[in-house]
């Protein structure tokens, strides 16, 4: 894939996840067809090996992911198509979208986990909707430092 | 929703590690990254995924670091780990805990050890490292780093310092993601290069290490606008550090006490110690000797709660210097007192701006 025809491509995936509100992102309808969940976690196994061997292709794998995952619904490995193309928002200085779809990738790992992380997911709720909370947070953070 | 999966939960080691180093950590505390990453721990223990669970625990290690948590804290887990990771055999991140280690050390005992070889038996030292393998660029770039830090807290600056150490240059040449290490990295090269601009008396020079200071802190003001926790500080210490090299010392004075202000609410002790030692700096150069003395008596005291003895030690020995056996009077200065009013002034300042923008 040429270079400017990637940035396109990232572009418009871009238009999408604008246009989708986040109760929307988070509220994504499953797909439970089997071929698609292996073709999704054949997507995550490679993209992990190639984080560390071919770092320019992740741009395309990721973006290849999300298009997925945002055209046929979410799969046990769809977190990956939010971090990872989080991760490249970020790298392009989008840092804005590139948190929304860390959260986002966050709250689709829990949900799928049945919430084993859940006594974590709450008080991150409550920490980004509650400056005061964010304070105690952070002191208890370094109180346990300390 | 989909059912429980098995395979689902696997990947929540990774999906964590990425999301923080990658993503979050532009928005959320140095702080809770840290405990992020040993959530990413746990569970990769819990999984059975040891090489995630490793990576996650490197990284929530380091960005306590960075975080200001307490040197011999760091030292022990790092020793802790390095020794199961060493009977493991799982060696994938050695080069990070030698990198860690070799740089606590320093600044616990004091720059000699960075050339005393192994001070624990079973952890080698950076320079083994080094010799060993010096084509691998992360470990290039942490050693550069970390190389640039110790000379801010030891007040060690080579000529050719900064040209050694481009930070920035080689970050923007090897197209790197950006990483929370990194973004530190680039901050200790704009307060190294206003630092340089000080004492350098060719003013084409000292121009050029100045406006080399002010690309880096428009970097870190964009830092600033996702994360004011992590970064004001650093913004503040900076912009002091900018007024004061450009002869705006009005100006430098209250960025300087409102760095120190905002290191302490945001639970940075280090850059607390640091931001303390430049403003007594500063208050030196003025004249006021007795603030002066409360700072550096303040920044000595977070040095040691940090666990910076030797750096600590560093920073007394100048304080001797600069005062001589003279100073009865000043021991007399209460020095919580003292930052209390320094801090105050800061605070009065803030509500003031706050006033004017309603």
């Amino acid at each position: 894939m040429g270079e400017s025809t990637l940035m396109t491509d990232i572009d418009a995936m871009n238009k999408v996840l604008h246009d989708r509100s986040d109760d929307s992102l988070l509220n994504m309808q499953d797909n439970k067809d089997k071929k698609f969940v292996a073709l999704h976690q054949l997507y995550s196994d490679i993209i992990q090996v190639i984080y560390f061997i071919k770092p320019d292709l992740v741009c395309s794998l990721s973006l290849r992911m999300i298009e997925l995952t945002m055209a046929k619904g979410i799969t046990p490995t769809s977190p990956f198509s939010f971090v990872y193309f989080g991760s490249i928002l970020a790298a392009m200085g989008e840092v804005e979208k590139a948190c929304r779809l860390g959260e986002c990738s966050l709250y689709h790992d829990c949900i799928l986990q049945h919430c084993s992380l859940y006594t974590w997911l709450e008080p991150y709720h409550v920490y980004h909707s509650n400056p005061t909370y964010k304070m105690q947070h952070c002191r208890k953070t370094s109180t346990e430092i300390g | 929703m989909v059912d429980e999966n098995a395979s689902s939960s696997k990947y929540k080691p990774m999906v964590i590690l990425i999301c923080y180093n990658a993503i979050l950590f532009h928005s959320e505390p140095l702080q809770s990254t840290a405990e992020a990453h040993h959530i990413g721990y746990k569970a990769g223990q819990q999984l059975g995924d040891f090489l995630t669970s490793r990576w996650n625990l490197q990284l929530s290690i380091t960005m306590n670091y960075l975080a200001g948590q307490n040197l011999r804290a760091v030292q022990a887990t790092i020793k802790d780990d390095y020794v199961k990771m060493m009977k493991d055999e799982k060696s994938a991140f050695f080069f990070g805990y030698i990198l860690l280690h070799t740089q606590v050390i320093a600044l616990q005992q004091g720059l000699h050890t960075l050339h005393a070889g192994r001070v624990e038996k079973l952890i080698p030292s950076e320079a083994e490292l080094l010799a060993k393998d010096n084509s691998n660029l992360i470990v290039q770039i942490v050693s550069k780093i970390n190389k640039l830090e110790r000379s801010i807290l030891f007040q060690q600056f080579s000529s050719n310092l900064l040209d050694e150490l481009n930070i920035s240059g080689t970050i923007a040449e090897m197209k790197m993601q950006p990483r929370p290490l990194l973004y530190m990295g680039i901050f200790y090269e704009g307060l190294t290069c206003f630092l340089c601009s000080i004492g350098i008396t060719d003013p084409t020079k000292s121009k050029s290490l100045i406006e080399r200071g002010q690309s880096v802190l428009t970097r870190i003001r964009s830092l600033a606008e996702h994360s004011s926790w992590n970064w004001e500080n650093k913004v503040l210490l900076l912009e002091a550090m900018e007024m004061h090299t450009m002869g705006n010392l009005d100006a430098a004075g209250p960025l300087y006490t409102s760095s120190i202000g905002s290191a302490h609410e945001h639970k940075f002790i280090h850059e607390e110690a640091v931001a303390s030692e430049l403003a007594g700096e500063y208050m030196y150069e003025q004249g006021n000797h007795s603030d002066a003395y409360a700072l550096f008596m303040h920044s000595i005291k977070c040095f040691k709660e940090w666990g910076a003895d030797a750096v600590a030690k560093r920073v007394e020995m100048s304080v001797q210097t600069k005062f001589g056996a003279n100073v009865s009077h000043l021991r007399a200065v209460n020095v919580s007192d003292a930052m209390a009013r320094i801090l105050s002034f800061d605070q009065q300042q803030q509500q003031k701006k706050k006033r004017s923008l309603v």
